[in-house]
């Protein structure tokens, strides 16, 4: 008995500190790891979807043309309003904006083809491009901001 | 034997420059040219008559007419576009502005760019688009006009593909083309306006038919 004893007590000492491996502390630089793969997932995914809808009219580096199409790349009205992209991805854009002090009247019209998974990645892709660093922009931020989406 | 040798020298030396000479390109004239029969002191004899651009006349943004006259003495590159286009358009305008850039103090050029919705892109609409190009009426023209008219003009005179359709992005079906008009409405040349190494080889074209338009 004492011998059956013993083995418990060192089987549950072994799982024990097999769990305490797992412990929420010792996990933290995982989840991070998995945050950074999420993150570049997002990021070469939004890149591809970036050049196949967008970059005909913004440009392949973001640089717009002229006083027609408005610059993404070091564009502050991005970076200030990026929940607006959103909508602005799917539902297009009449109003006229102003950006880095010009301003834009041409519409954009609407791509309401994306999925909320696809403006996601686009979205984390031109606002961590071109010098800019926002982090990733999620699914599911999509998802509810999309809901005010007139 | 040295007097040979020198002779064989030069006549390779002229020779090369003689190559050189017929490497330098020639545009070709582009579109089937028609055979016109006359008949000359009784002799019967045929003519071939190169294929040019059709009488046309369309208002640019200035509400100005634009017609073939307009490019008397000039050379001019054209392409089919319209401005509210998702697809190639905008990428053929900053084509189009690398051109208007590059021949920036030449006044033999001009860039025509004839609109497939004419019906939407009205005269107030072009003038707003070409300021926002920041281009000029002097140098690059923005047409408008009926519609049948000008996708005619693009189907037989330029060769070109225009056309509305729903299943094309924004609803018009076009080619990407730039076509290089001499000052004889003759066509000299077809290149892709989505393609920067195709431009630069139109660039270079341009250049070669400016010559051959100046007095030797």
């Amino acid at each position: 008995m004492i011998q059956n004893n013993r083995r418990l007590l060192s089987a549950l000492f072994f799982s024990a500190s097999i769990l305490m491996q797992c412990s929420p502390s010792d996990r933290k630089p995982e989840g991070s790891q998995r945050a950074e793969m999420r993150f570049y997932q997002y990021y070469v995914q939004g890149k591809l979807l970036y050049l196949v809808h967008c970059s005909n009219c913004h440009g392949r580096e973001g640089e717009g043309l002229q006083q027609l199409i408005p610059p993404l790349a070091q564009s502050d009205y991005l970076l200030s309003n990026i929940d607006k992209t959103v909508c602005i991805i799917s539902k297009g854009l009449n109003d006229e904006i102003e950006v880095n002090g010009v301003k834009f009247s041409q519409p954009m019209p609407p791509h309401d083809d994306l999925r909320i998974l696809e403006i996601a990645e686009i979205i984390t892709y031109i606002s961590n491009s071109w010098g800019a660093s926002s982090g990733i922009f999620s699914a599911k931020k999509v998802e509810n901001l999309s809901s005010a989406c007139q | 034997m040295k007097v040979t040798a020198k002779a064989i020298f030069a006549i390779l030396f002229f020779g090369a420059l003689l190559s050189c000479e017929t490497a330098n390109k020639k545009l070709p004239v582009l579109g089937r040219p028609q055979l016109i029969e006359k008949v000359i002191d009784g002799q019967t004899k045929t003519d071939t008559i190169a294929h040019t651009i059709n009488d046309f006349k369309f208002l640019n943004q200035d509400s100005a007419w634009v017609t073939n006259d307009t490019f008397i003495d000039k050379i001019y590159v054209a392409d089919f576009f319209f401005t509210s286009c998702p697809s190639i358009c905008p990428i053929m305008k900053s084509q189009l502005i690398r051109i208007y850039d590059e021949f920036e103090n030449e006044d033999r050029l001009k860039l025509v760019s004839y609109s497939i919705d004419p019906e939407y892109d009205t005269v107030v609409v072009l003038r707003d688009y070409a300021d926002a190009l920041g281009v000029s009426s002097h140098r690059w023209h923005f047409l408008t006009g009926d519609k049948n008219e000008i996708y005619e003009l693009g189907e037989i005179s330029y060769m070109v593909a225009a056309a509305e359709d729903a299943e094309s992005p924004g609803g018009f079906l076009h080619s990407g083309a730039f076509l290089l008009v001499d000052s004889q409405r003759r066509m000299r040349g077809v290149y892709d306006g989505t393609v920067p190494d195709q431009v630069d080889v139109l660039i270079a074209d341009i250049r070669i038919l400016l010559a051959e338009n100046d007095p030797k």
